[in-house]
């Protein structure tokens, strides 16, 4: 399923001018909150009307202003899963995956549909409970399973786990990627997490202050950002410059720990002026990216060994890229 | 004791709480995705009545349904008059009591989540669907709130009815304009047993009242 997106839309304080096109599988929409994001879904989904522009999914139009074409949402066969789930408080689990079935004739199969559903997502024994009476990641699994029941040809997501505790997340995204494995489609995720991004997707779009800043695969853009901005957007916060041949180690210190760091064996960059940046620390370590100002040569670190001496992190790099 | 003031009242409530209760959601509606200037606006005009002393309604009334003024006039021409007759009592309390359902009801249409409206489009549930099935259904509870808040003032008007339609028993009393007239002739035990009559029908009221808005708290709580 290929989504086709070049679309312009004006508000009082803000321009959202993105194009961009997707692959097959989840794509993440990536970046700071108040870019536009939430509004290009809006606008894919047919909730909200571009200005002028164009939407095509896989070879159907869906939207072109100068065609005056703008399919209806209930006609655009588009999954939404909203940010608060938007389950209809009034009805019932049972009822609310119901709603779902609308463009299945049949009430035997519907009724079928919605048991298979259950089974699948396990949320059998929720059927004749409210949402309001539902936990966070219940009430997801009931609004997962409501948008597949339509059968959609694209998935839209809203930061699908932003209303989620934080000890709740890691196991709850993993049944999602297992729910959206298994349905086998493709789609669009709206996120500013990178972990999110990292886990889930295959791919990213940048975007910032209405506009597309970069995309590319998963995980290689986040190993290797091209850009200062990707990297800032990725969460890479210690970026600075680096100046002069053949530095033996860097030492410096890091934001969200406050402590020096060492990088021993620094030297294997070549070329003179440098811009390196550090990811947020992971598990086992750093991932390091430095720049060549000059000739935009980049080299990839990893460092797994980690020894703490007093007040000073030292890092070994055992891995290198050197990316032209 | 002749019963003749409470089936007047009822009658006259029950009337105007049908036109209130369509009225007032066709409005409360519309004015809740009106921008926010023309909003303000409506919403002086149409919560006027609940703050002006109802004698000053009654008085505007007057002006406009008397036989001796031209609309009152050309409505007599076709035999139409709610001066001092028992249905011009709808009018009178149908303009006292709309303030109360319009202003219920159109808070909870502008409580409710619109994301769940274009949530049952994504969903490609019809139009038509989703107002009576999810958006109605949301705020139902809202909605019965302000009615049975207006159907008690209608049970209770006194001063624009007065006006408008007098106190002649048998034809235009209601229970208001009894306790009054019962009271000034000195017949204070039959006063007593309206007075008690119109009290048990306000609590019973306020109890349902207080019933649905605990429930809305129950179904909000998510």
């Amino acid at each position: 399923m290929k989504l086709i997106v070049d679309i312009t839309k004006h508000l009082p304080a803000f321009t959202l001018s993105v194009s961009f096109s997707t692959k097959e599988g989840l794509t993440s929409l990536f970046g700071p909150s108040g870019s536009g994001k939430s509004l290009t879904l809006r606008a894919i989904a047919g909730i909200s009307d571009p200005d002028e522009g164009y939407i095509e999914l896989d070879g159907k139009v869906l939207f072109d202003s100068r065609k005056g074409i703008s399919i209806p949402p209930e006609r655009r066969n588009i999954g939404f899963l909203f940010q608060n789930y938007a389950l209809f408080p009034t009805m019932n689990v049972w009822k609310n995956l119901y709603q779902g079935t609308s463009r299945i004739k049949e009430k035997r199969e519907k009724i079928g549909r919605i048991e298979k559903m259950g089974n699948m997502l396990s949320i059998s024994h929720l059927m004749e409970k409210y949402p309001f009476e539902l936990s966070g990641g219940e009430s997801q699994r009931v609004a997962l399973g409501r948008m597949l029941l339509t059968d959609p040809d694209f998935l839209l997501f809203d930061e699908p786990f932003s209303a989620l505790d934080d000890t709740l997340k890691g196991k709850i995204e993993e049944e999602f990627n297992e729910t959206i494995k298994k349905s086998g489609k493709s789609g669009l995720m709206v996120t500013h997490s990178r972990k999110e991004a990292l886990h889930l997707t295959s791919s990213i779009i940048f975007i910032k202050d209405g506009r597309v800043i970069g995309k590319g695969e998963l995980p290689e853009v986040y190993k290797t950002p091209r850009t200062k901005e990707e990297a800032e957007l990725f969460g890479y916060e210690n970026i600075f410059r680096m100046d002069g041949y053949d530095v033996p180690m860097l030492r410096t210190t890091l934001k969200e720990t406050g402590r020096y760091v060492l990088v021993k064996s620094f030297s294997v960059i070549p070329g003179n002026s440098y811009r390196v940046a550090f990811s947020t620390p992971e598990e086992n370590g750093y991932h390091m990216v430095a720049y060549n100002s000059e000739t935009n040569a980049r080299v990839s670190f990893s460092s797994r060994k980690k020894r703490e001496e007093g007040e000073m992190l030292s890092l070994s790099i055992d891995e290198y890229t050197i990316l032209s | 004791m002749d019963l003749f003031p409470l089936y007047n009242s009822l009658r006259i409530a029950l009337f105007s709480s049908v036109l209130v209760f369509f009225s007032g959601i066709f409005v409360a509606w519309h004015i809740s995705r009106m921008p926010k200037i023309l909003k303000g606006i409506f919403d002086v005009i149409l919560t006027l009545p609940m703050v002006l002393p109802p004698t000053v309604i009654g008085y505007f009334l007057l002006l406009i349904f008397s036989t001796k003024r031209p609309f009152g006039a050309f409505l007599q021409d076709y035999g139409i008059k709610f001066v001092m007759t028992w249905y011009g009592g709808i009018i009178s309390v149908f303009v006292v009591s709309f303030p109360l359902m319009y202003r219920t009801s159109r808070g909870a249409f502008e409580s409710f989540d619109v994301t769940l409206r274009e949530a049952g489009r994504t969903l490609g549930l019809k139009k038509s669907f989703i107002f009576w099935h999810i958006e109605l259904a949301s705020v139902k509870d809202g909605i019965l709130a302000g009615i049975v808040l207006s159907f008690a003032r209608a049970l209770g008007e006194y001063g624009a009815t007065s006006m408008l339609v007098g106190y002649t028993p048998r034809h235009t009393a209601t229970i208001s304009t009894t306790v009054y007239q019962l009271w000034r002739i000195g017949n204070d035990e039959l006063a007593y047993k309206w007075v008690l009559v119109n009290v048990a029908i306000s609590v019973v009221v306020l109890f349902a009242v207080n019933l649905l808005e605990s429930r809305k708290k129950k179904e909000g709580r998510k």
